[in-house]
């Protein structure tokens, strides 16, 4: 069980792209990507949601077939993971206590937020390169 | 998963009513009435919330006044700490009417309603209204508070007899030294509620950087590097509970805020 | 990490309570917009993994995938989830620059943090019915 309990918490830990996991890298990645989200968000709120977030299936290909809003959005999409990860990150350590649970939460949140910015990036890629 | 709730040997029960003593006065009585936590150590098996009701015209306004006023005419066995009764030694650090502050210079007039008097939230309570503080003082003895590094003095300048600091750099220290290490706002920050034994607390970081700006000290990043983990420093986010509620009107959000940028500058 | 060990684990200290936090500490300004804060801050989490998912289903998925997403734009409940999505979004960013702004050691007096964080919860408030009334 100990060696569970372990191989979790280890596991927990290791997720790209940083390996600082003192307060002060936390601390300073999560007001790096804040500072980088506050413009795209406005994008976000007064271009981006008005065009597609309403949008039928064809429009939304065509209007994500425009670099300029497929990286932006892409570049949302990666800060914000990494912020929600950072925040998430920080309401586990508060709020949970027992190790084994702490460890198991951080393990989902690392890994869920990677896996979901890696397969946007594909889709995203996949959107762009087909005509 | 962190207390949210109250463990159920901690919950409050029904507490006792107490009368107004009767006592030949000219005046009439102008009552207060207090509700007052008690927990009468190991002997009481629940918590309760005992209720007192007082003549102001018989006691001081404080609410320390009230309370050693119900210890002296009404029930002895009322326990709570005191000592110099002008908000300087900050031993009778309570939570009344819901904030934290020291009862000796909360005035009762500026309380509306029943005087509801607890002990520091979220700790152990030893009895009544005495917090178990052992694990505050134990965090901060952590942070060396004390003089480490400093020059010899003989080497500053010969002849020199102390080490020499100028005006602007002791008005540095002005609104951390002034702490009376009441615990105030220590036990009214959610995060030290949470995490009381990996987080410092607002109190002791405001110690600490009361040496970390301390210009005759020389253990400046040795100090920053033994704080600067998650929980040590990282677990405050800034509710700012811990301002609002000193009593002494300093600052420990805007001392943590400073610790943080001398992290990310020097370290 | 290190930790402070409490006193006497087990034993004395066990059998004595804990004074009451939550159930009797007033609530206030300061503890309060930081809750709100946090409480966004996961809204928007969520808001953001279906963001995720829309965009993996567009990009792996067809049409027919896709009028999943089609069919909870017209529901009325979905439109009041993406409302408040709206002003969680903006009260968090308007939050967080109150944060930023403290982290430069600024504006940590009682009374410039009050007026920083009322003028910030009014001014998500207003900008975000605004919003509501161009868009939606």
């Amino acid at each position: 069980m100990r060696i569970v309990r372990r191989t979790v918490r280890l596991a927990g830990f290791f997720v790209l792209p940083y390996r600082d996991w003192t307060g002060r890298g936390h601390w300073l990645i999560q007001r790096i990507t804040a500072v980088a989200l506050l413009p795209l968000y406005v994008w976000l709120l007064l271009v981006a949601f008005p065009n597609a977030s309403t949008a039928h299936h064809a429009e939304l290909l065509l209007w994500m077939h425009n670099p300029v809003n497929a990286v932006l959005l892409y570049l949302t999409i990666v800060f914000s993971l990494h912020h929600m990860a950072l925040g998430l990150r920080t309401i586990v350590e508060d709020y949970i206590a027992t190790p084994s649970l702490n460890a198991l939460a951080l393990f989902c949140v690392h890994w869920g937020s990677f896996l979901l910015m890696v397969t946007a990036l594909a889709a995203v890629f996949r959107i762009l390169l087909q005509s | 998963m962190a207390q949210l709730f109250l463990p159920r040997n901690s919950r409050l029960t029904r507490g006792k009513k107490w009368r107004l003593p009767k006592v030949a006065t000219a005046r009439r009585a102008r009552k207060r009435t207090f509700q007052v936590y008690r927990w009468e150590g190991e002997r009481s098996e629940r918590p309760r919330l005992d209720r007192y009701t007082i003549d102001l015209n018989r006691c001081g306004p404080m609410v320390l006044d009230g309370l050693i006023a119900i210890k002296n005419t009404i029930d002895p066995t009322l326990t709570f700490r005191r000592s110099c009764r002008e908000g300087v030694c900050g031993s009778c650090a309570m939570n009344i009417d819901g904030t934290n502050t020291l009862a000796c210079t909360k005035p009762m007039a500026e309380v509306k309603g029943p005087v509801r008097v607890f002990p520091l939230p979220h700790c152990r309570v030893v009895k009544d209204l005495v917090p178990d503080l052992t694990l505050a003082y134990r965090q901060l003895a952590s942070i060396q508070p004390w003089l480490q590094d400093a020059p010899k003095i003989e080497k500053i300048k010969k002849g020199a007899r102390e080490r020499l600091q100028t005006p602007q750099e002791r008005a540095k220290l002005d609104g951390s030294y002034e702490c009376i290490l009441c615990f105030c706002c220590s036990t009214s920050c959610p995060s030290y509620w949470w995490n009381s034994d990996k987080y410092l607390g607002p109190a002791v970081l405001l110690q600490a950087y009361r040496w970390l700006v301390d210009s005759r000290d020389g253990a400046g990043r040795a100090r920053l590097q033994k704080i600067a983990d998650p929980f040590k420093l990282y677990r405050c986010h800034t509710i700012m509970n811990c301002t609002k509620t000193c009593p002494k009107g300093l600052n420990p959000a805007k001392a943590i805020a400073e610790i943080k940028k001398q992290v990310v500058a020097e370290l | 990490m290190t930790r402070t060990q409490p006193p006497h684990k087990g034993g004395a200290a066990e059998l004595r309570p804990v004074s009451p936090h939550l159930q009797i500490y007033r609530w206030q300004w300061t503890m309060a917009l930081s809750i709100i804060h946090r409480l966004t801050g996961l809204y928007i989490s969520v808001g953001i993994v279906f963001l995720c998912t829309k965009i993996i289903v567009l990009g792996f998925g067809d049409a027919n995938d896709f009028a999943m997403f089609t069919q909870f734009n017209s529901l009325k409940a979905f439109l009041v989830l993406k409302a408040f999505f709206i002003w969680c979004l903006i009260y968090h960013m308007l939050n967080g620059v109150r944060h930023l702004f403290w982290d430069t050691g600024r504006g940590l007096g009682l009374k410039a943090a009050a007026l920083s964080g009322y003028t910030s919860a009014l001014f998500s408030l207003l900008l975000a019915v605004l919003y509501w009334c161009y868009w939606l």
